[in-house]
């Protein structure tokens, strides 16, 4: 085994693990990183596999392939993390809306607004 | 303009949005209510809380504990002068471009029962038109065609702050955008809600500081940014 290769494999170790920590109440995530993780431990392992899975689908070579994925998961994973912050923004914004209604005053007076 | 014969003043609620504003959020708020006006101001999370320039007017005075965007600021005081039993919204503001003396005539036309919301606009008199400084009217006008582009409306132009609604139109349109693009977002609710509208003349008075708070070809290109993204995922 070649160098790279034990350190590719424990880095690939390492991004499981914390993902299984990460994800630790979803099975269905937990589980795809295991699939993930066997996945890259073979192509790691068995570099021209890679290339023979890329040529099936018509794709030159195998880190083409590679590079076409990673591009797709991460513009994926963008999205999804900015619909995310924006159900949080929008929660937090009705949250502060309420707060902000319910303690409206009037200046001059300084007496609260009860709203109907 | 005449203050409208059967009208009581106090029933139109002028909405403020704030966001670090000086000592012109109290200019604009006296000269709103020497004309009688219901003033509300919502200050969007200032370092400053506005209540610093306006001890003691008689205006309802809400704060949104952080700072979340001018749509947002109009949401909540929208939605507060509703609530106040408002018979008339207007948004307005803070920086002192808008004239408290064409309220009327913004309201006008949803007193008569002609329409539901009435839209200031900047292009409908010549007069007004040369008011707004040449790279603004390019601005403007490209906004113009996006808005169509998201919205199906076309207006002679965008993202004008000064508005009116009644207050059922007010209570049927609930915005989501906190930022800028709730302009655009406003005119598709307002479609979406099968709400009549029109365009009245509106004056904008281009002083130094509105200006320097105006938006620029940047912040525009965010709006796009965020319209794209509101169209692509809800």
């Amino acid at each position: 085994m070649k160098s790279i290769q034990f350190i590719l494999i424990l880095l690939c170790l390492l991004a499981t693990v914390a993902g299984g920590l990460v994800f630790r109440f979803k099975l269905s995530y937990r589980l795809l990183g295991l699939f993930l993780f066997a996945a890259a431990v073979a192509f790691v392992l068995f570099p021209n596999a890679t290339s023979s899975v890329a040529n099936m689908l018509g794709v030159g070579r195998g880190t083409d392939l590679l590079v076409y994925l990673g591009l797709f998961a991460g513009v994926y994973s963008f999205l999804l993390l900015y619909s995310r912050t924006r159900r949080l923004e929008r929660s937090m914004t009705e949250q502060l809306r309420a707060i902000a209604i319910r303690d409206a005053i009037r200046l001059d007076t300084g007496s609260a607004q009860r709203s109907s | 303009m005449q203050l409208i014969g059967t009208l009581t003043p106090g029933s139109v609620f002028v909405v403020i949005p704030a966001y670090n504003e000086g000592p012109v959020l109290a200019e604009t708020a006296t000269e709103l209510l020497k004309y009688g006006y219901s003033v509300v101001v919502v200050d969007d999370g200032s370092r400053v809380p506005g209540t610093q320039y306006l001890k003691g007017s008689p205006v309802y005075y809400l704060r949104h504990l952080t700072n979340l965007g001018q749509g947002a600021a109009l949401q909540t005081g929208t939605e507060f002068a509703v609530r106040q039993g408002a018979q008339f919204i207007v948004h307005f503001d803070a920086d002192g471009q808008h004239s408290p003396e064409l309220i009327p005539s913004l309201i006008e036309p949803i007193r008569t029962g002609e329409c539901d919301v009435v839209i200031g606009s900047r292009f409908l008199k010549a007069s007004d038109r040369k008011q707004v400084p040449l790279e603004k009217q390019i601005l403007l006008k490209a906004g113009v065609f996006v808005t169509w582009l998201f919205s199906g409306v076309w207006l002679s132009d965008t993202h004008n702050g000064f508005r009116a609604f009644s207050a059922d139109a007010a209570s049927r349109i609930r915005m989501t955008e906190n930022g800028f693009a709730h302009a655009t977002e406003i005119l598709e609710l307002i479609k979406r809600a099968g709400l009549r509208f029109k365009e009245v003349p509106a004056t904008i008075r281009y002083t130094d500081y509105s200006r320097s708070k105006g938006q620029s070809v940047l912040n525009s290109i965010n709006i796009v940014f965020d319209l794209v993204l509101r169209k692509v995922m809800r």
